[in-house]
């Protein structure tokens, strides 16, 4: 290479090197701030997680005491007439064999078992 | 002109320079000091809210969970004007201001003004943006199904510290340790997230309780205390071969969300913390060990005509003259004269035998707090009226527990179970943690068990005490009790109260629910066949329903239908 050759590169190099080491500290700043700017977005929904987790909490509550067997009773009876099985009417139903389908006859003991 | 440049430079120089210093004096001499400080305001030590682990039926039904809430607090020397905020704070909380006034104005620098307040409430306390008010986010324990199965749940502290029931004996299980967690925030307070988990579980607990059972279980037990006037009633159903309490309730009961309400009588679980004369439920121990060695058999005949018995000077009569009546006859009419004379054949070494290996006088080592051991005197110690008073379930005292445990041997074949009522802990990954383990050990020969199986099916069929207990379409094998209390001003039984209860199993061959129901104190009629048989009858016959136990009769009946091919 020759000489004149050499000190233009050397001329060159001089300023890229100053615009990638400005270059490298801009992009850190730039990343260090991303990631703050990330934990706060992560802060955020972490306070809307917490939110819709006591939203589901009460949701769940409610849940769990409007199932309350004696609640649902008394709707059933009160609210729409129904009353609990009379042991004396209910028909059992069995399958004859594992692999089949349910089938029943409105007619009691129109089939006996064969095998429970 | 050179003169000032040179002073600008200098002062430029010195400038620099003092920079340079305080920079050195940052970074190098005082640098842990200002790390330190620069840490203190960044970084904030947060407590993670601590979860108990949730309660849930044997259906994975919810009966103890929790609730997001916030507790109020108050720093006195940042208030200025304490009767202001104490104003605005009574009228957002509906709360006396001279309570709230008088934290408010207290010498200490933090105070609670209310503990576990509801998010909605906290947030109008929030609107109002007063000066040295606090929050700090707490755990409420919520019981969404109210009273049921209050006494065998139990309930927690302030402090969600577990105070009665599950809760206290378990509470080691369902509590978890209380962390910090550093959290780095910025000059405004406002944190950054790294991202991290913050919550903290216990272990949940399952039970053996079924709601559907326990709803049927304590609404029966609830009219029946209403029909009979009761002072207080017990009921429990247990499955005989494992020992799971399936229901367990006693009356009176209170509400879970406020136990605080009522006083601590209301809140003591009758099941296995009071103890009572049996009565003739305890004519299982006589009777069984007398089959078991071969004293009698069930046709033994024994004169009962004379209406009564004379044991140590003491006469005990029968509710009615009865004649001679075989063993199976004795039992079927609880007579009392009958059920001593076996006694007194037995000998009182053999009774007491007896009652130990059925496990009366110890702890069933039933998993809730405050279980009693009962009550029996070694055979040494008995009078000569013992072996009469003992033979029919007098100078004994019992727990209901016990005595149901008694009758499922029966009902299993002979084996002694031990009741509990925690069949899994799981971790909140849902990992088992601890798992209930039954163990039954053999009492009695499967033979003497069926014999006395059979003679406990005639207590409820026509000339027994108890048809009243009889289920429709499937029969019950049990035994009524009628015992006089003690009246504690004259310390001898009383002529007016009366325990009465009704102990058994149904199917009574291929039993499912075995059960107990005993009223203290019930007026207009005391006897266990008539008040505790038609509850027992009522709550068997809804549980076997629920429990879609078909009827003895079903295939005789054509109750059963089968799928097959001809179906048309």
């Amino acid at each position: 290479m020759s000489l004149r050759k050499r000190s233009r590169f050397i001329g060159l190099l001089k300023p890229v090197s100053v615009a990638v080491l400005l270059f490298l500290i801009f992009a850190i700043v730039w990343l260090r701030s991303s990631v703050v700017s990330l934990e706060y977005s992560l802060s955020n929904l972490e306070k809307k997680k917490t939110e819709l987790m006591r939203d589901k909490k009460i949701l769940v509550a409610e849940q769990a005491n409007l199932l309350y067997v004696g609640r649902l009773q008394n709707v059933a009876v009160d609210g729409s007439g129904l009353a609990f099985p009379d042991r004396v009417k209910v028909i059992y139903v069995a399958k004859a064999k594992d692999e089949e389908a349910l089938r029943t006859s409105l007619r009691t003991g129109h089939t006996i078992a064969e095998g429970r | 002109m050179k003169r000032r440049s040179i002073i600008l430079s200098t002062v430029i120089a010195f400038g620099f320079f003092a920079v340079i210093l305080r920079l050195a004096d940052i970074m190098l001499l005082n640098h842990q000091w200002f790390l330190l400080k620069a840490k203190g305001q960044q970084i904030k030590r947060e407590a993670i809210p601590v979860k108990r682990g949730v309660i849930l039926d044997r259906r994975g039904r919810e009966l103890a969970i929790n609730l997001d809430t916030e507790s109020i607090y108050c720093d006195p020397s940042e208030i200025a004007t304490p009767d202001r905020v104490a104003s605005a704070l009574s009228n957002a909380m509906n709360k006396k201001p001279d309570i709230i006034l008088a934290k408010l104005v207290s010498k200490n620098r933090f105070n609670w003004i209310e503990r576990k307040v509801s998010i909605e409430d906290t947030q109008k306390i929030k609107d109002l943006r007063l000066k040295g008010i606090g929050f700090a986010p707490d755990i409420k324990r919520f019981y969404p199904k109210g009273s049921l199965a209050s006494h065998l749940i139990g309930f927690v502290g302030i402090d969600n510290n577990g105070l009665e029931g599950v809760e206290r004996k378990f509470d080691k299980y369902l509590s978890a340790r209380a962390e910090k967690i550093s959290v780095l925030r910025d000059a405004r307070g406002n944190s950054l997230s790294e991202g991290l988990s913050r919550e903290i579980k216990g272990n949940n607990v399952i039970l053996t309780i079924d709601e559907g059972l326990q709803y049927i279980l304590e609404k029966n037990l609830d009219d029946a205390v209403l029909h009979w006037k009761a002072a207080s009633a017990t009921a429990i159903m247990m499955d005989p071969y494992t020992g799971e309490v399936l229901a367990m309730a006693s009356r009176p009961t209170f509400d879970l969300n406020s136990p605080a309400d009522v006083t601590a009588a209301r809140r003591r679980n009758r099941a296995v913390t009071d103890c009572y004369e049996p009565g003739s439920t305890f004519k299982i121990v006589v009777g069984t060990a007398a089959l078991e060695e071969g004293v009698v058999d069930p046709d033994t005949r024994l004169d009962c005509s004379a209406g009564y018995i004379e044991v140590g000077g003491k006469k005990v009569k029968d509710a009615h003259r009865l004649g001679v009546l075989t063993f199976k006859e004795v039992i079927q009419k609880s007579s009392n004269v009958g059920t001593i004379k076996v006694g007194l054949r037995l000998g009182k070494e053999r009774i007491y035998r007896y009652i130990k290996k059925f496990g009366f006088g110890e702890k069933t080592g039933f998993d809730l707090p405050g279980e009693v051991s009962g009550w029996i005197r070694s055979p040494e110690r008995w009078s000569g009226t013992s072996i009469g008073a003992i033979s029919i379930g007098q100078e004994v005292a019992v727990t209901p527990l016990q005595v149901l445990r008694a009758y499922a041997a029966i009902a299993n074949g002979g084996f002694l179970v031990k009741p509990h009522v925690v069949s899994e802990i799981r971790s909140p990954a849902g990992d088992v943690v601890y798992k209930a383990v039954s163990e039954p050990d053999r009492i009695f020969s499967e033979k003497t068990t069926n014999t006395f199986r059979k003679i406990l099916k005639t207590v409820t069929e026509e000339g027994g005490t108890a048809t009243g207990a009889a289920v429709d379409g499937n029969q019950v094998a049990g035994k009524t009790g009628t015992a006089q209390l003690i009246d504690p001003r004259t310390k001898r039984y009383s002529k007016d109260k009366f325990v009465s209860s009704f102990v058994g199993f149904v199917p009574a061959d291929e039993p499912r629910i075995a059960m107990i129901v005993v009223i203290h104190e019930p007026k207009g009629s005391i006897y266990g066949g008539v008040v505790a048989g038609p509850v027992f009858k009522k709550i068997a016959s809804d549980s076997l329903s629920y429990l879609s136990v078909p009827r003895d009769d079903f295939e005789e009946k054509r109750l059963l239908l089968v799928s097959t091919r001809d179906v048309k």
